[in-house]
């Protein structure tokens, strides 16, 4: 049965799937590059299924297991990207961004067993922790592309963030009101300002803020590639930076590291 | 109108909300309980809407339509939070940030009523975004000085009526409940997997509560299992009790934005590049 055990023969076939496709993108060879990614996806998608079973319960609970769906999700937004928009660039950044993730559960093994504690066994559980993994991978890609704009100095790449950011808001957005949804079943209340939700809040704004910038002020370009840093950054705050925080020993999102 | 204008207008408004903080300490949210909210809410809106109708060149709606007032007041609104996120004290009741979300609910309701009367490509994610914004965070605002939420120590001993609020005040909410029965269930490894809880209210009605499923007792009352003994078989719990008149209307501003936000990925950033903007 696939276990934590196992993690670093999956890790390492998939992290050796995505370089190579990188290498691929890079060469100009996009039919390789995304067949050599996607099998590198459906190797670390293989684990994540396993482990799914072997728990008897979702792998969401702990950062470490979040951590395994952002960085399968960071390669598939990559690679979305990368088929749309053909960046070369953007598959190896993504592969770096997994393998580093990859890297850290691996050094950082945390505890993982099989239970599930009352709160989270909830039909909101799957959806909220999917759909605002994916929406973190694709602000990710986002970052990236704001990094790239501004090593280059040129505005050429926001309008793929543009693309991306959109997506990333919506999915984000769906994720904060399906934990609002779910914190009013489990806590009887939409909002209660707890760390986790307000830097979510936080992270959203920048976003809005992002969004409205490129619809009223679309030349400056150096105010969106900022904006889509820090909204990286805070979006980092929110998923594992809060729990460093002081206000975080009495965070209700508090479920085990 | 000049963007100095702008500027200044809501730099005397935030001076002042801080001059209250300053002066009145946090604000005074139970004396707007209903119905002085609902009222407030009402003649809030008409105003707004006649201001906007009649005087649609007036220096209020055009301080609260201009586009410098959204970066403004959505970048004051990320930095009340961050100042929140950051800090261990709670700001959401003090002026600031009281004055802070009225003006972005002013603001929200002009950009509604400006985008409602433009025929516009994508008008439907336009009017359920903001209009579900508008609506989620008025009903939590408005909303709160009607919000309530106990704890409510429940036995088999005897029915309970007191229940207990975050200050430790004693309220009566209005019934009584008394425990029937708990019971817990277990991993192997000891850790709790679910509790269950069946009480009755009023010597009447049965209720059953469980992690993630609350007991709706009312319109606005809604119960909820707070804690129990984990060794189960106990004769004890405590039950939350949640009072909130003023959830439909957070629900439907959550429903409405969640359409938006689906129309957002949907139809996604080209929807405003080929219009070159919204307004």
């Amino acid at each position: 049965m696939i276990g934590w055990d196992n993690f670093i023969i999956f890790a390492a076939v998939s992290v050796i799937l995505w370089i190579t496709g990188a290498i691929c993108a890079w060469k100009g060879k996009k039919p390789s590059a995304i067949a050599f990614t996607a099998c590198g996806i459906a190797v670390f998608a293989i684990f994540i299924a396993g482990l799914w079973i072997s728990l008897q319960r979702p792998p969401m609970r702990t950062l470490g297991e979040t951590r395994l769906w952002y960085a399968v999700f960071m390669v598939v937004a990559a690679l979305a990207t990368y088929a749309r928009w053909e960046y070369k660039w953007i598959l190896f950044f993504s592969a770096i961004m997994g393998t580093v993730f990859s890297a850290i559960n691996i050094f950082m093994p945390q505890i993982h067993d099989q239970t599930l504690m009352p709160a989270l066994q909830s039909g909101w559980f799957i959806p909220h922790v999917t759909v605002y993994m994916f929406s973190y991978s694709l602000m990710g890609c986002a970052f990236i592309i704001a990094i790239a704009g501004c090593i280059q100095n040129t505005g050429k790449y926001l309008e793929t963030a543009d693309s991306l950011v959109y997506a990333g808001t919506a999915f984000l957005t769906f994720g904060m009101l399906s934990g609002a949804l779910w914190a009013k079943q489990a806590w009887g209340i939409y909002w209660s300002w707890d760390p986790k939700e307000t830097w979510a809040a936080i992270t959203w704004g920048i976003y809005l803020l992002y969004m409205h910038a490129r619809i009223y002020e679309r030349n400056r370009h150096a105010v969106a590639s900022i904006l889509l840093i820090l909204g990286f950054i805070c979006l980092q705050m929110c998923w594992w930076g809060v729990n460093l925080l002081p206000a975080a020993q009495e965070s209700m999102h508090v479920y085990g590291q | 109108m000049a963007m100095r204008k702008t500027y200044a207008a809501w730099i005397i408004y935030f001076a002042a909300a801080a001059a209250c903080q300053l002066a009145l300490g946090d604000f005074p949210a139970r004396i707007f309980a209903f119905p002085v909210n609902a009222a407030i809410l009402l003649l809030w809106i008409t105003a707004l809407s006649i201001f906007f109708n009649e005087k649609p060149r007036s220096f209020l709606i055009t301080l609260l339509s201009s586009r410098q007032t959204t970066f403004i007041l959505l970048g004051i609104f990320t930095a009340s939070c961050v100042f929140q996120g950051l800090s261990p004290e709670s700001i959401t009741g003090t002026w600031w940030f009281c004055a802070t979300v009225l003006a972005l609910l002013s603001h929200l309701f002009i950009v509604i009523l400006k985008g409602a009367g433009r025929i516009r490509r994508f008008k439907a994610r336009f009017m359920l975004n903001h209009a579900g914004i508008f609506l989620a965070i008025a009903g939590g605002f408005f909303g709160s000085p009607d919000t309530y939420d106990w704890r409510m120590p429940v036995s088999k001993e005897a029915a309970s009526r007191e229940a207990i609020d975050k200050h430790g005040n004693i309220s009566y909410p209005g019934y009584e409940l008394r425990l029937e029965s708990l019971s817990t269930d277990f991993y192997d490894n000891g850790v709790p997997k679910n509790y269950e809880a069946r009480l009755t209210v009023n010597s009447e009605k049965e209720a059953v509560l469980k992690v993630n499923h609350p007991y709706r007792l009312s319109w606005m009352d809604d119960l909820y299992l707070s804690a129990t003994d984990n060794a189960g078989g106990s004769d004890y719990c405590v039950v939350q009790i949640t009072r909130q008149p003023w959830k439909y209307m957070q629900f439907a501003g959550i429903l409405m934005l969640l359409a938006g936000s689906m129309l957002l990925f949907l139809q996604g950033a080209a929807a405003t590049r080929k219009k070159g903007g919204w307004r």
